[in-house]
């Protein structure tokens, strides 16, 4: 009761018979990328930044809004008014927390093109991610580099888990060859989503994690095991998923998702009123852009991060690496068009 | 005849095959994962498997939410 010094901080933890002081020191060695730190990632964030890892290297691309204030729980009403990256935020929150961690935040879109240089350095990915084309990616380069990662998903009042240990126990692909085609599955934005689900699902994914970097495989490690987690009608399902030797990941060594970059599709952000549009070959400079805006342009807003400033009832957020975030419509030609005539002004 | 899908009791005729099954729940077969009487079913077997009364059923969704 606050006598307590900053070495006891782990104590409670320690005490955990099957974590232990070993446990400890192998988690606090330890590196995680964390994909996404929205509702799952930020539950996941929190967890492990609590838990006392050595680093954790979060990647989003999003900004804060409003609407994520429900159920993203790193994030608060001034960073929502403010837009703030994701990133940004979170590393205050976390920050806020304390603790050894050495937190690496990435205000980036996470593709083929940049996941050996955000994951390779890693023990351990954990899934934040709000799309199942992210995931695939993961799930293949994981697969290829034989590294260890967590599958987190969560819609409406339930999702799953799978940890995945590359050759030990089903991996995505061995049970979902490919995946389904986009908009055919429910999403946060069409069904909703809660936070008792999203703190369910990652919670659970974060035990998996802490065990995983605290205690070496043994025989007596639980078979590997897809979790249905119902935090709305309180019902938890679990099905044993041994790996399939065809899979095409894990089983013929196919890693086709790790081939695409689909640099300059633009993508719809889970759950919200917005369009990403990737970078463009030209990276806009800032500054100029700041003061050169097109006509009828209001509310700018400058930061090292950022320009926005909102346009023809749109809300344009321009990030230094050229990326923009288009909000107010789902509209991809929409979005792409306004976002051309301010690069041309 | 009886199965239990999902832990719920459920009527289907004789000789429904999984494939049959998933499609009747409204469901697609690559959005799922399958187990009968606490086996995964391979993809590969949907098509030939052939249900038996009281087969145990769980049918398990992909999520891409998050």
């Amino acid at each position: 009761m606050g006598m307590e010094s900053a070495d006891d901080r782990f104590d409670r933890q320690v005490r955990f018979a099957p974590l232990g002081e070993v446990g400890q020191t192998r988690i606090s060695r330890a590196q995680l990328t964390l994909v996404g730190c929205g509702a799952l990632g930020g539950v996941l964030a929190q967890t492990l930044v609590r838990a006392g890892v050595g680093t954790l290297i979060v990647v989003d691309r999003d900004v804060v809004e409003p609407t994520n204030l429900p159920r993203q729980v790193l994030f608060d009403e001034a960073h929502a008014r403010e837009g703030v990256p994701k990133v940004e935020a979170a590393l205050e929150t976390l920050e806020r927390i304390g603790g050894p961690t050495r937190i690496v935040p990435h205000a980036r879109h996470f593709d083929a093109t940049n996941i050996r240089e955000l994951l390779a350095q890693s023990d351990l990915v954990l899934d934040g991610t709000d799309n199942l084309e992210t995931r695939y990616l993961i799930n293949d380069f994981c697969v290829s580099e034989d590294l260890p990662w967590i599958y987190a998903g969560v819609v409406g009042g339930a999702g799953l888990v799978l940890g995945i240990r590359p050759g030990k126990g089903a991996c995505l692909r061995c049970l979902f060859p490919d995946p389904p085609a986009p908009g055919t599955l429910p999403t946060c934005d069409s069904a909703g989503v809660i936070l008792p689900a999203v703190g369910a699902v990652a919670s659970m994914a974060a035990g998996i994690a802490m065990r995983w970097l605290a205690a070496p495989e043994t025989q007596e490690d639980p078979p590997a095991t897809l979790l249905e987690l119902d935090a709305w009608n309180g019902t938890v399902r679990a099905i044993q998923t041994p790996r399939d030797p065809d899979c095409p990941a894990c089983g013929r060594r196919d890693f086709p998702f790790l081939e695409r970059s689909d640099s300059r599709e633009p993508v719809l952000l889970c759950g919200r009123n917005a369009v990403q549009l990737r970078p463009t070959t030209r990276v806009p400079d800032l500054n100029a852009l700041a003061e050169n805006l097109p006509g009828g342009a209001r509310a700018l807003v400058r930061t090292a991060a950022l320009v926005r400033f909102d346009l023809d009832e749109l809300r344009l957020t321009i990030f230094r690496d050229g990326r923009a975030l288009i909000e107010g419509t789902q509209d991809p030609k929409r979005a792409r068009a306004l976002f051309d005539r301010v690069l041309s002004s | 005849m009886k199965l239990r899908i999902n832990g719920e009791e459920r009527d289907v005729v004789p000789g429904t095959g999984l494939e049959e099954l998933v499609a009747a729940l409204g469901m697609a077969p690559d959005r799922v994962a399958v187990e009968c009487n606490r086996v995964l079913v391979r993809r590969t077997e949907y098509e030939s498997l052939v249900l038996e009364e009281n087969d145990e059923v769980e049918v398990v969704t992909l999520v891409g939410g998050g």
